[in-house]
């Protein structure tokens, strides 16, 4: 204790250096606090249940199509149930949106279709009221719903609403319960309903998450042989290719995060790394100057290890203090990456510094500053520097002394040049993504959806009234050129697939049918979204449907796909039995591709229909406007509500907006980079700068002898710039070699630019010869105006 | 003759840098006995400090040997020398090496708390040495608040307080000034009466005269060994 008392005392008397080395050490572990509570809510804790090891996300897979992993239909989630033995409960997880009904009118809500069993699946029972029952969940049973915490407390403000009715789609629904707070698993929403669903449901129709609870004793192999087996079956998915397997659901609900955020915390390590080196470079030459001190103790019988307790404690006291202002850095960094990125995270997902935090964080402190202090004891207990004793000695570090800091900075600049690298490639990425050609034009576009719920929308002929009643009106604001609509938006998140087949061609075999995107849309559709109209031409506007004539547009990536070389216009596609002619359509037009699914995500074949022919309660209307799209957002609500006003608006939005949506996670993963690199260069530039102004105070001799040999001050400012650039230029040489290799694990991470990308690395080292310039200039100017009489006196 | 506490018989001690070696001491024979207050003199470079680095186990020669108390320590560990040096000696350095961090109670107290004395042990000990050259009331001050003699006077409590069975004094005298000098000097007498064996490295032979023998060396070597004269 005593020696932690001193240490204390000691540092306290040095309060620049002691400020400056927790100032580091907080700066290191406050990143790695805040990366590290991300990666241990969603990877290491799991999810907030019971034993959410025991958590399964079941799914099916058909290797023979490239299909690796889909949603399954009603009857085969209903098998897997009824016949595996593996599970406690098998459970339906069906997202969508409802209306509630409301005096204010429609409000669209979050909800989710779940079996009866759910929330004993899950292990967490309602905090009010009860879960649902057994048979609740089958048709015929009276309609129940159980609040999410979240939506009690903002909906109703936490009123009791236990019995009270709801109604949702213009059904009635009684409430039977509150969710536990912050459940919002596997997905997050306002309201659960039973999932129920005819008894005929179609073994094709794959719309539907599944998750199940291991039994005690079987494990997640177990489980994906019975599921197989289960499969093999069933005739008509064997038919098809169809197998059906499993994976944690916690990984399956971080899939997306996992890389970037294993991805972050390696950045991290790697600041800390520099922040180690960085310290040690600081206690070198702090022990450097405590030399003589050192040779007192030792002349005074000091053993090594009483020699190194000095320079322990010191780095225990640092080790605290980083550790508490890194706890505060790392809490406001946590902070700041919720508000900047919400998005980012799954909703259950609340990272919180808890016990397991904050001990890795101490871990991280201690080890750091204890890493630190020993490369500082490794050169003071080395030998006893009898010539400190004596009378007219200079605290100057020895030339291992020296050599140990220049090679700290090298490491420093080499972790920073790598991290530079990877916010480069990151920053590219999200570039490229940005301002990739969507096959669109987003600027100018303003979106809105629509749910046209209850029995108001009951008939087709009641929506396609009111759709076309909405697209005239919209179609007068001031300031919009164009409206038309679709029922999936591209990049919007919901997409639908279909089967078809092709006219004078042989039926594809069942087990690799083709497959395609499929819209519906209505007449102006392309010309409104900036699609370019390749060949043929639109749909033809008309107002009711007419299977004698159906029509559909086809884009260029289906065109390439099944008619290649040859041009798509007139051809035939079947979506049932060929002698249907209600289930064919001609193609009349190609227009341009567009992202639909991802940006990420090439383009693939995509069919266009009049949203006459099927008119789902879904619409997202997009307008063309020559205003900034926002300032008609209010405008086009109230146009709406008075048109339709039993209408539930989703949103309205510009379509810049959505895009925005879909640049969270790269944008996270960009910004969190590029702040830790900048850090980690600040860093190193600082060490740099340590190194030389310590070489200027040991040189000034030789810098006097210099001057007076008739050195010329430019002469002195590029013999210290020199050794400062020769040190960046190692650590670019290392740190390209070490960005090369890591690049290399972003694989998937990247869009438009490869590890190799010779523009990254040239903007890298631009940067970083840059900054270590501006870290030379002060001690090579100080060494420049050296005056060489009163440098040639100095020992 | 009384006992010989240091004996060292042939002592070499070469030092190589860039290929040039530099004999610093050659053939060195010299016996001090329990008790004896010797001194140690001769021009700048004629090797005193280094001698008086080997006799403190700082430096090792580079050969003969070197008994200290009838034992062998010139092939001693690092560690065993650091052993031997924290009981066996106490130095006083021209520039009092006190540590600025520490007060002066902690810079006195330091070598016995590297022999793991207990706390109290080591408070009373400590006490008594500051008492003893009349640093007493001093004791929660910092180095830089105390006057060159005073600091000495510190120093020379630091030495004492282990009980070392010689004091090494490197010029212990030349950074204070004439009237602080003579009290230290006094101090030093005063301690040899009571039995300290001693040995000074001065070149001021108004000192010199106070030790009971004189060394003086010369490129390494002694060339002159005699008892002073005393005067009135």
């Amino acid at each position: 204790m005593s020696e932690l008392r001193q240490a204390l005392r000691r540092l306290g008397r040095s309060p620049g250096f002691a400020l400056l080395a927790v100032a580091m050490l907080g700066l290191g572990v406050g990143t790695n606090t805040a990366v590290f509570s991300l990666v241990n809510t969603l990877l290491l804790r799991g999810l907030p249940v019971p034993a959410p090891g025991d958590l399964l996300s079941l799914f099916q897979s058909n290797p023979k199509r490239g299909v690796e992993r889909d949603v399954t239909s009603v009857p085969n989630f209903r098998d897997w149930r009824d016949q595996s033995t593996c599970f406690t409960h098998v459970s339906a997880v069906d997202p969508g949106q409802a209306t509630l009904a409301t005096p204010e009118g429609p409000e669209v809500l979050a909800i989710t279709g779940v079996s009866a069993s759910f929330f004993d699946l899950l292990g967490v029972p309602p905090v009010a009221g009860r879960g649902f029952r057994k048979g609740e969940d089958e048709e015929g049973a009276p309609l129940t719903a159980i609040l999410s915490h979240r939506f009690w407390q903002s909906r109703f403000g936490g009123r009791p609403m236990l019995g009270s009715p709801i109604t949702l789609d213009g059904r009635p629904f009684t409430v039977i319960g509150i969710a536990k707070e912050g459940l919002e698993v596997p997905v997050a929403t306002d309201v659960y309903v039973p999932a129920i669903y005819p008894a005929d449901s179609q073994r094709g129709a794959l719309f539907l998450p599944v998750i199940a609870r291991l039994a005690k004793g079987k494990t997640l192999a177990d489980a994906r042989t019975q599921l197989a087996a289960i499969m093999e079956r069933i005739p008509s998915e064997k038919e098809r290719g169809w197998t059906a397997s499993a994976v944690p659901l916690a990984e399956d609900a971080v899939s997306d995060q996992r890389m970037s955020l294993l991805l972050l915390q390696g950045a991290v390590l790697l600041v800390l790394l520099i922040v180690a080196a960085n310290l040690a470079a600081l206690l070198l030459a702090r022990a450097a100057r405590k030399t003589r001190d050192g040779a007192v103790r030792a002349a005074l019988g000091a053993s090594r290890m009483d020699l190194a307790a000095p320079l322990l404690a010191e780095g225990v006291v640092l080790a605290l203090g980083g550790w508490l202002f890194g706890l505060l850095l790392g809490r406001a960094f946590l902070a700041v990456l919720l508000v900047a990125s919400p998005a980012a995270l799954p909703a259950w997902a609340r990272p919180v510094l808890d016990g397991r935090v904050l001990l890795v964080s101490l871990g991280a402190a201690l080890g750091t500053a204890l890493l630190a202090s020993l490369v500082a004891i490794g050169q003071k207990v080395r030998s006893v520097p009898i010539e400190a004793l004596r009378e007219g000695s200079r605290a100057t570090p020895s030339r291992g002394s020296r050599r140990a800091q220049a090679v700290f900075v090298v490491l420093e600049l080499t972790l920073s040049v790598a991290l530079l690298g990877l916010a480069g490639l990151t920053l590219r990425t999200l570039s490229n993504l940005a301002t990739q050609n969507l096959g669109f034009e987003s600027r100018t576009l303003l979106v809105a959806n629509l749910l046209l719920p209850g029995a108001e929308f009951e008939t087709p002929g009641a929506r396609r009234s009111a759709v076309q009643a909405l697209t005239e009106r919209l179609s007068g604001l001031p300031g919009v050129t164009s409206v038309s609509g679709t029922t999936t938006l591209p990049l919007g998140g919901n997409y639908n697939d279909t089967v078809f087949g092709l006219e004078d061609r042989p039926d594809a075999p069942a087990t690799e049918p083709n497959v395609t995107g499929v819209d519906q849309v209505l007449p102006g559709y392309f010309e409104t979204m900036g699609m370019a109209l390749r060949e043929g031409r639109d749909l033809s506007p008309r107002s009711a449907p007419d299977p004698r004539a159906s029509e559909v547009v086809v884009n260029q990536a289906f065109e390439r796909r099944y008619f290649p070389g040859a041009s798509a216009l007139g051809k035939r596609v079947f979506f049932g039995p060929r002698a249907d002619p209600r289930r064919a359509a001609t193609i009349v037009g190609v227009v341009s591709d567009v992202k639909r699914e991802s940006l990420r995500r090439s383009e693939r074949p995509q069919l266009y229909f009049s949203y006459l022919d099927i008119t789902p309660r879904r619409m997202t209307f997009v307008l063309r406007t020559a205003l900034t799209p926002g300032e008609l957002s209010s405008q086009v609500r109230a146009a709406i509500r008075e048109v339709a006003p039993a209408a539930a608006i989703t949103s309205v939005t510009p379509m810049d907006s959505v895009l925005g949506d879909n640049l969270t996670l790269p944008r996270f993963l960009a910004g969190l980079l590029t702040f830790f690199a900048v850090t980690a260069l600040v860093l190193a530039a600082l060490g740099l700068f340590g190194v030389l102004s310590t070489v200027v105070a040991q040189r000034t001799n030789e810098i006097g002898v210099r001057l007076a040999l008739g050195a010329k001050p430019g002469d002195v400012f590029r013999l210290v710039t020199g050794q400062g650039l020769g040190l960046a230029a190692a650590g670019l040489a290392l740190g390209v070699g070490l960005s090369l290799g890591l690049g290399r694990l972003l694989g998937g991470l990247l869009y438009g630019v490869s590890a190799t990308d010779p523009t990254n690395l040239a903007s890298v080292a631009a940067v970083l010869f840059t900054v270590a310039s501006l870290a030379c200039i002060l001690p090579a100017r100080r060494a420049a105006s050296l005056d060489p009489v009163a440098a040639l006196r100095e020992e | 003759m009384p006992e010989a506490l240091i004996r060292l018989d042939n002592v070499q001690k070469v030092f190589l840098t860039d290929e040039v070696e530099t004999h610093a001491l050659a053939s060195i024979h010299l016996e001090i006995a329990k008790g004896e207050y010797v001194s140690i003199s001769g021009p700048s470079g004629c090797g005193k400090s280094t001698l008086l680095a080997i006799l403190g186990l700082l430096d090792t020669p580079s050969s003969g040997t070197y008994h200290l108390n009838g034992k062998t320590v010139s092939g001693l560990t690092l560690a065993e020398r650091a052993r031997v040096r924290n009981r066996e000696i106490g130095f006083i350095f021209q520039s009092f090496n006190l540590i600025g961090d520490l007060t002066v109670f902690e810079n006195v107290e330091l070598p016995l708390t590297y022999r793991g004395m207990p706390a109290k042990e080591r408070r009373d000990r400590a006490l008594a040495a500051l008492e003893k050259v009349g640093m007493g009331h001093r004791v929660k001050h910092y180095p830089a608040q105390l006057s060159g003699g005073q600091q000495q006077r510190v120093a020379v409590a630091r030495a004492l307080v282990g009980e070392p069975s010689i004091l090494l004094a490197d010029e212990p005298t030349g950074n204070l000034d004439s009237q602080n000098g003579e009290q230290v000097m006094a101090l030093l007498a005063e301690l040899h009466k009571t039995g300290a064996t001693i040995c000074m490295v001065t070149h001021d032979s108004r000192f010199a005269k106070n030790a009971e023998r004189t060394i003086h060396l010369f490129d390494g070597r002694v060339v002159d060994e005699k008892v002073p004269v005393l005067v009135g």
